[in-house]
């Protein structure tokens, strides 16, 4: 057999290189990314109020898939305690697969107390554990009512039905005070006791919700965001007044070291709206809670995560907490509270 | 104390072993038209007083000593060619000249003295546009970032991007410097085209490895351009038409008061077509394209004297403008309520820069710069929504608006004095500098409902001082042994703080001209600006600020060694390995928001970083193929706080190969192809890895990488005489074989298995392209 030797010019070894090149990288298609199978991870939702009785720690596993068929029964072996430089103060096992987001109400027994570190470990079969520790903050201080006014809301425009009179807007005025020579963290909630409507409009009953407000006027930077665990209750124009179930919102507010040590807002609050409930509130319990700076930041996260969905151009938001070994918060928090007549209510 | 006391040891120790320098140039001569050498030609070097006549293969040398230089040369049948230059290194200069197709007697030279890319004794490369036009442009259009990009130890940014990592370093932490005015510039069309149009340059030094004392201000490099300047005694002009801009240059030599002017204006052509490519592309593509109404304009002016009365000065004027808008306009009427309802956002910046520089003729020995500048760059973004509602079309009853506004302006006002001298073998050049600027913020947040208007502002002025002491020396220790050393000494002033640096450069290098020299190295360098880079999936974000009290200077400590070598007259190589420590960079804290944070302290962290690499390339200079092959090892890693504690993370600069080919072929002088082949690893991104029902996580920024990198580039050049001008037409093909590069990854639900998939959204399909540029 002969083989000859084939000259090839430049040009030729080029155009040979080129379509080699080109047939190569065109084997691979990558038009789709999958993530890689993460394990699973436990997260938790801890939110403890030192002065009352709101203490609840909600678990979850972590997932890739929208939502994991074991669902139902997802949390395996769970076990959790909370502990000081004492000893163990509180501590759960359970003995049967529990659901997801499963929560759990912690006693009102245990005394939280401010300046002491407490610390948190939970373990799932299929989890690594997870742990924190958390320092309680002082409790918020001179909480004052300066003033509260209504104004009358002209030209209310509605979706789905008319107002026969025209809605009110709650004003409050309230200021307190806080140490300048620390950072400080706070978060404020609105209560109200009056009248909501149970079933249909026309039946009211006697009970409390929290209330949707906003900041009209502030000298601390701050943000609205859900606070976990919480309920506001607000009807439905569109469906017969039907009450409705939403989380509650707190306005968390944040003061830098060297501020000034008293902080004035203004809330307002709008009723009388085919809305907002209580349809006429009695009064209401402004609640100011000294939160850590951990669930702080927790929170600006959340909310700044649930602001950013949805922008490709947003820069991806990093839900830090404060659990090692898996996602979420773990926070005892101190609070106090401002009861306001809501004269007049109608 | 200890660490003044070895610097003034390490002072003392260089200037005991002053001992003298010599530099060698040489080159080749060239006709323009046929790409020939030229033998038997005259070659003067002032002033020297020396001459010498080109070999049988072109090439003439001279050995000297730096400063500035003039090299004149005088050929039968061309005109006399004069080069000014200053001498720094070894260098390579070869001269073009042309005859002109009608008159003999008239000669232009079209001023490429070098056909690639050169590498400086020192480690720096030196890019003409010459070596550059004749390889594969994205869209034709000759782009000086893009060019860098092909080096070894830079790393490309984001596909189609301009934007460049040197050593590890973050994108900001590359600082341009002309006329002795440091600036920095974000790209147009987001990035897409960078303002430093090789049309409107002379060459450019890209410094990555040894730093000369009197260069500062950037933490990973420093890119020195050199603006065009006349070529002829005749006023000659030269328009380029392109895909993406369009520009024209004047050179005018005002013979008459022994002045030389060149100016050039480019202006952006994409709000032509702008609406019709986005009916074209898909719409993933298309949510990523610039708005429709966007235009930018790059200029400059420079304007220049040399005579022994006043010695040499040049005044350069470089300005930019970069704007895009887009707005969506709403009307509807709802029974007797007309609500009209506007949103919209634009986002651009715009820049200048006055330099003026003096090298008065004080005396032979000693070499005087004076340097004074102002610069002033500003940046835009205005996201917006306005809605109002009238009664019966006239009777206004309600409005909402909602703005954020960004706004930041840096003004700066630069000045230098130095002075350098020349003994047997040695030099030394020692001066002060000083730069002042002007912070301003210009930032908020409005958000209104009728007459009541809450609104945020964030960040403070800010004025910042910075005045710098610079020593450097060269000396030549033993025959080819070489020692540069020098200090930079900076103290910078702020509002409530005062920072002190101290930079030392030294750099040891074995210089045989052979095969094989080696070089070690060390470099401090410092920057007093913060560049932030946004980590979000599509647009980049680039934010400028000035030092804090809390976040000092930006300081990298880079040690490097290595080789370079010439394989023969046309071949060079070289090889380097560095380990870099970068401290008080800054990022964005997680969470952080424009809207919420009341100062960037509040939105920023400052974090540590570490770099390692291998950079090799070979550069093929002369002959009918020339070009280079290129490969970086880049390992870069940045520090990220998690609950666990600190920990490594890869930062966007780490790619850890890297592989360049760029080759150019002439089938004659006129007629030339090019060919680039790229392939970089996946660059690092950030996707949510976990959900739970309150949201998305991702454990560390940069958790995953990006497809894998490579595309091929195409061009062909063909060049055309007529009358007195001169045509080039480019035609360039970008990403021949259609590779899907990844611009950003959209999470996309699959409804088939019931999970998220990230989609590949490329926005760089194959392009070809063509421009037309006209010397006449």
């Amino acid at each position: 057999m002969v083989i000859s030797k084939i000259e090839m010019s430049l040009p030729v070894k080029i155009f040979i290189f080129l379509f080699s090149v080109t047939l190569f990288c065109q084997c691979e298609s990558d038009d789709r990314y999958y993530r890689p199978r993460m394990p699973k991870k436990l997260s938790t939702l801890g939110i403890i109020n030192a002065d009352d009785t709101t203490r609840y720690i909600v678990f979850e596993k972590s997932f890739q898939v929208e939502y994991p068929e074991e669902n139902a029964d997802s949390l395996r072996d769970l076990s959790f305690t909370i502990s000081n430089s004492s000893g163990v103060l509180y501590s759960f096992q359970a003995d049967q697969p529990l659901e997801n987001q499963f929560l759990f109400q912690i006693p009102d027994s245990i005394t939280f107390i401010t300046g002491e570190k407490y610390f948190f470990r939970a373990k799932e079969r299929d989890c690594p554990e997870i742990s924190s520790e958390i320092t309680v903050p002082e409790p918020p201080s001179g909480l004052n009512l300066l003033s509260i006014d209504n104004e009358i809301v002209m030209n209310y425009v509605t979706e789905c039905h008319e107002v026969s009179s025209d809605p009110i807007l709650k004003v409050i005025s309230i200021s307190f005070n806080y140490d300048k020579n620390y950072n400080s963290y706070y978060a404020l909630l609105v209560e109200s006791d009056g009248f909501i409507p149970s079933g249909d409009w026309y039946s009211l009953t006697y009970g409390k919700s929290y209330l949707e407000f906003t900041v009209r006027e502030t000298d601390a930077s701050g943000f609205f965001t859900i606070f976990p665990g919480l309920i506001k209750y607000t009807t439905d124009p569109c469906n017969d007044y039907k009450l409705i179930e939403n989380p509650a919102h707190a306005y968390y507010m944040e003061f830098r070291k060297k501020q000034d040590n008293k902080s004035t807002l203004v809330l307002t609050s709008l009723f009388r709206d085919g809305i907002s409930v209580p349809v006429y509130p009695y009064n209401y319990r402004i609640r100011l809670l000294s939160i850590p700076e951990e669930m702080y930041m927790f929170e600006k996260n959340l909310y700044t995560y649930e602001r950013n969905a949805g922008d490709p151009f947003a820069e991806p938001v990093y839900l830090k907490g404060n659990i090692k070994g898996g996602y979420g918060m773990f926070a005892i928090y101190r609070s106090i509270e401002l009861q306001v007549d809501a004269q007049p209510r109608y | 104390m200890k660490k003044l006391h070895t610097l003034f040891i390490f002072c003392l120790f260089t200037t005991l072993l002053a001992a003298g320098q010599t530099i060698k140039i040489n080159g080749r001569v060239y006709d323009k038209n046929e790409g020939t050498i030229i033998s038997g030609g005259a070659i003067f070097l002032d002033p020297d007083n020396k001459a010498t006549t080109t070999d049988q293969y072109g090439e003439y040398s001279f050995v000297t000593s730096p400063g500035a230089k003039q090299i004149i040369t005088r050929v039968l049948g061309y005109k006399a060619s004069t080069i000014k230059f200053d001498l720094k290194n070894d260098t390579v200069i070869n001269i073009y000249i042309q005859v002109s197709p009608i008159e003999l007697s008239e000669v232009t030279i079209i001023g490429d003295s070098l056909k690639n890319v050169e590498i400086t004794s020192h480690g720096s490369f030196i890019i003409t546009p010459a070596a550059i036009y004749e390889t594969p442009k994205h869209f034709s259009e000759p782009d000086l970032l893009k060019a860098i990009q092909l080096l070894p130890g830079v790393i490309a940014g984001k596909d189609g991007t301009s934007d460049i990592y040197v050593r590890g370093g973050g994108l900001g932490q590359n600082i341009i410097l002309a006329n002795g005015c440091y600036f920095f510039l974000p790209g147009h069309l987001l990035g897409i085209v960078s303002p430093y149009d090789l049309d409107f340059l002379e060459s450019a030094e890209l410094y990555k490895d040894y730093f000369p004392s009197e260069l500062g201000g950037g933490a990973s490099s420093v890119i020195s351009l050199n603006f065009k300047k006349p070529h002829s005694d005749s006023l000659r002009a030269q328009l380029r038409l392109g895909l993406l801009s369009s520009g024209l240059i004047v050179e005018a030599p005002l013979k008459k008061i022994n002045w030389d002017l060149t100016a050039g204006l480019k202006r952006g052509n994409y709000s032509i077509y702008a609406p019709i490519l986005k009916k074209i592309v898909a719409r993933d593509v298309g949510d990523f394209l610039p708005p429709n109404k966007y235009s930018f304009y790059d200029s400059f002016i420079r304007l220049s004297h040399s005579s022994p009365k006043y010695g040499d000065i040049t005044y350069l004027f470089f300005g930019n403008y970069d704007k895009g808008k887009d707005e969506n306009k709403i009307k509807s009427q709802s029974g007797d309520t007309l609500i009209k309802y506007v949103d919209g956002i634009s986002t651009g910046w715009n820049n200048m820069v006055h330099a003026f520089q003096w090298d008065p003729p004080v005396g032979k020995s000693l070499k005087w710069k004076l340097n004074l500048n102002y610069n002033r760059i500003s940046m835009g973004r205005k996201i917006y929504t306005e809605s109002e509602k009238f009664l019966n079309g006239s009777d206004k009853i309600g409005s909402t608006e909602t703005l954020l506004s960004f706004y930041p302006t840096v003004n700066n006002i630069g000045t230098l004095i130095s002075v350098g001298m020349n003994i047997y073998k040695f030099s030394f050049n020692t001066g002060i500098s000083n730069r002042l600027r002007y912070f301003s913020q210009n930032n908020y947040s409005l958000n209104s409902i009728d007459d009541t208007r809450i609104r945020n502002d964030f960040g403070e002025n800010d004025l910042v001082n910075e005045t710098s002491l610079f020593m450097s020396s060269t000396t030549l220790l033993a025959k080819r042994i070489k020692l540069e050393a020098g200090v930079r000494l900076s103290e910078i002033i702020t509002r409530d703080a005062n920072f002190f640096v101290t930079e030392p450069r030294l750099r040891f290098s074995y210089n045989n001209g052979g095969i094989v020299s080696p070089h070690i190295n060390y470099v401090r360098l410092s920057q007093s600006d913060h560049a932030v880079e946004g980590s979000n999936a599509g647009l980049r974000t680039m934010l400028w600020l000035p030092v804090y009290k809390e976040f000092g200077p930006e300081i990298s400590d880079v040690f490097s060694a290595g080789f370079h070598g010439n394989i023969d007259n046309n071949i060079t190589w070289t090889l380097d390995g560095y380990y870099k420590r970068i401290s008080g960079m800054v990022d964005f804290k997680p969470g952080a928001s424009f809207i919420f944070d009341t100062s960037f302290v509040d939105m920023l962290d400052r974090v540590n970083g570490k770099a390692y690499g291998l950079e090799t390339g070979i550069i093929r200079k002369r002959g009918k193929l020339t070009g280079s092959v290129s490969y970086t090892y880049s390992r870069s890693k940045r520090e990220w706080g998690s609950p666990e504690g600190m920990i490594w993370i890869p930062s966007g600069a780490d790619r850890p190969h890297t592989f360049n080919l760029s080759l150019k072929y002439y089938f004659k002088a006129q007629t030339s192809f090019g060919l680039n082949w790229v392939y970089l690893s996946g660059a690092p991104a950030t996707i949510y890895m976990n959900e739970t029902s309150y949201g998305e996580f991702f454990e560390t920024k940069n958790n995953i990488r990006y497809f894998d990198y490579h595309r091929l580039d195409l061009s062909f050049r063909q060049i055309f005489h007529k009358r007195k001008s001169t045509f080039f037409i480019d035609a360039d093909i970008y990403n021949v074989y259609n590779r899907k590069n990844t611009y950003y990854f959209r999470e996309t639900f699959d409804e088939t298995d019931g999970s998220y998939y990230f989609k590949n959204i490329s926005l760089f399909p194959v392009m070809p392209s063509l421009s037309l540029r006209i010397l006449f």
